[in-house]
Parts: structure tokens; sequence; C-alpha cells
């Protein structure tokens, strides 16, 4: 479903309504059905029958999923993932990006004295904080192959099988505990403080 | 990791809208859009697109995959967002 949501939103680009139907997509991720999402071109005012079409070109889906490709290439593992001239950024708060915008468009300025021009200099930059693959592969988008068959439907999910084993979970003296020490039936918590 | 008998708390499920805000305050000029394993959040306001128009005084558009505008962008601070649908 995720997939034909990004289809949509490539087709949506293409008449310059990208972000309006990302917006519309999140308004309910639960519900990106054909219908609904024909419904949000609809009332983004798109040319439909032109979104029709679109959503059914092979070249869309082929960006798409070249996206996805290139997204493993430079190791994106979740989203979202942010890549600033390609440095991946994990900033907390707005004043640490702003920070990090502000030391990239620096760093980008100090290469521009030198006469380059700014592409240049950007890519200079990717170069820098990033490796080859980001350059090649969604700098410049060079074609990975990618196959176009349609999507498999996800497997069933397979029975969990019931652990029978029986574990003796001692208890000892100092261990953080409630209850007595001798009960009938202990009950171990592991947790983290994340 | 601990053993004690807390709550086990869930995982961060994503950034703060605000930083989402921020996110773009260099320019979204490409977005990936991937399909990955986590979710993302909305951003109804259009803030995203709001933040890049007034960082880049409005010469900068936004775009997506398929574009092949690489060439005319003037941006110093490119960023890239994979985002999905889920």
């Amino acid at each position: 479903m995720a997939e034909s949501s990004a289809v949509a939103s490539v087709a949506a680009q293409r008449q310059g309504k990208f972000f309006e139907m990302v917006d519309k997509l999140y308004s309910d991720t639960k519900k990106q059905d054909a219908a609904t999402v024909r419904g949000y071109a609809k009332d983004l005012g798109l040319d439909l029958e032109q979104f029709d079409k679109d959503i059914k070109d092979p070249a869309i889906l082929r960006d798409v999923r070249m996206d996805a490709e290139a997204g493993k290439k430079i190791g994106v593992s979740g989203t979202p993932s942010m890549y600033l001239n390609g440095k991946k950024i994990s900033a907390r708060t707005p004043e640490e990006m702003s920070k990090l915008v502000t030391e990239e468009i620096a760093a980008v300025d100090k290469l521009m004295e030198s006469g380059k021009d700014v592409k240049t200099a950007v890519r200079q930059r990717v170069l820098a904080n990033s490796s080859s693959a980001f350059l090649d592969y969604v700098v410049d988008r060079t074609p990975l192959e990618v196959d176009l068959s349609p999507p498999k439907p996800p497997a069933p999910p397979k029975p969990t099988p019931v652990d029978t084993n029986v574990y003796n979970a001692q208890v000892f003296p100092g261990d953080p505990v409630k209850g007595p020490l001798n009960a009938a039936v202990t009950i171990v918590e592991c947790t983290d403080f994340q | 990791m601990a053993r004690a008998r807390k709550p086990i708390n869930t995982p961060n499920s994503g950034m703060s809208p605000e930083l989402k805000t921020m996110a773009a305050i260099a320019a979204v000029i490409l977005i990936g859009v991937g399909y990955f394993l986590s979710a993302d959040k909305p951003d109804p306001e259009g803030n995203e697109k709001k933040t890049a128009e007034v960082a880049t005084g409005g010469a900068l558009q936004p775009y997506s995959t398929g574009s092949a505008a690489h060439g005319d962008l003037a941006a110093k601070a490119v960023l890239v967002k994979y985002t999905d649908f889920q």
C-alpha cells in the first residue's frame, strides 16, 4: 500500500501537487485504497484523466523503486531519514538543526570563495559528507536496475510457536522484587529506559 | 538494560512536529519516496514547503522523485528526506 501511495504522490507531482498529495495521504494512513487516493486527487483539483494514466505509468513505478534501492545503497534503514548535503542528520531540536544547516552553508560559502559555483561546491560537500554512492544514486540518480513486476502480496503471518519450556527464575536477595521470595509464581520483566 | 518491575516503554515513534518543520529550513529540494520501516507524520499545515519557500526566497521549487531539475537548483544546503506512507 505504501508503494502505491508513493506512486500517487509522484503522479501528483507531475501536476505540481506532490506535497499537497503527501499531506492528504498522511491524513489517514490506514485508508489509502485506490478510490480514496483518487478522491484526494479530485480534491486537489488534479486532472483526473492524466492522474489515472500517470499512476499506471511504469516510469513512475520505476522511479519509486529506484528511490528505495538508492536508499538501500546509502544505508537508509527507516523513515523518516534525513540527509543534509549527504550527511545523515539526527538533530533532536530545532536549534541543533539550525546549527547544522548554518555550518553546511558556511562550508559551501567557503568553497565558493575559491571560485567554485554553487552546484560544484555542494557536490564537493556531498562527497566529503558521505560517499560516492550518495552522489551517484541520490543526487545524479544513476539508474538502478529494478524489478517492475507487481508487488507480491504479504505472506500470511506464521503462527508463533508456544514456548512450553519451564524456566526456573531465581530471585536473589537484593533483587528489586515485590512479594514474598517463596512465591509459587514469579514474574520476571526485562526492560530498558528508552 | 535492567531487570525491574516497570512498564516497558514504547520506542520513540519519530521526531517532533517542530523538528519536522525545521528540517526543511535549508530547502526541500529532493524527497526520496521510499517505503521502509517506520511511520512518518503528517504535515497538514504544509510547514515543510512553506519553510522551504521562505528559506529560499521562493526561488527554489521543491521537487520529488522523477524531477530532472538538478541543474537549475542553487541551494547551498540540500536536504534529502526519505519518507513513506505507512
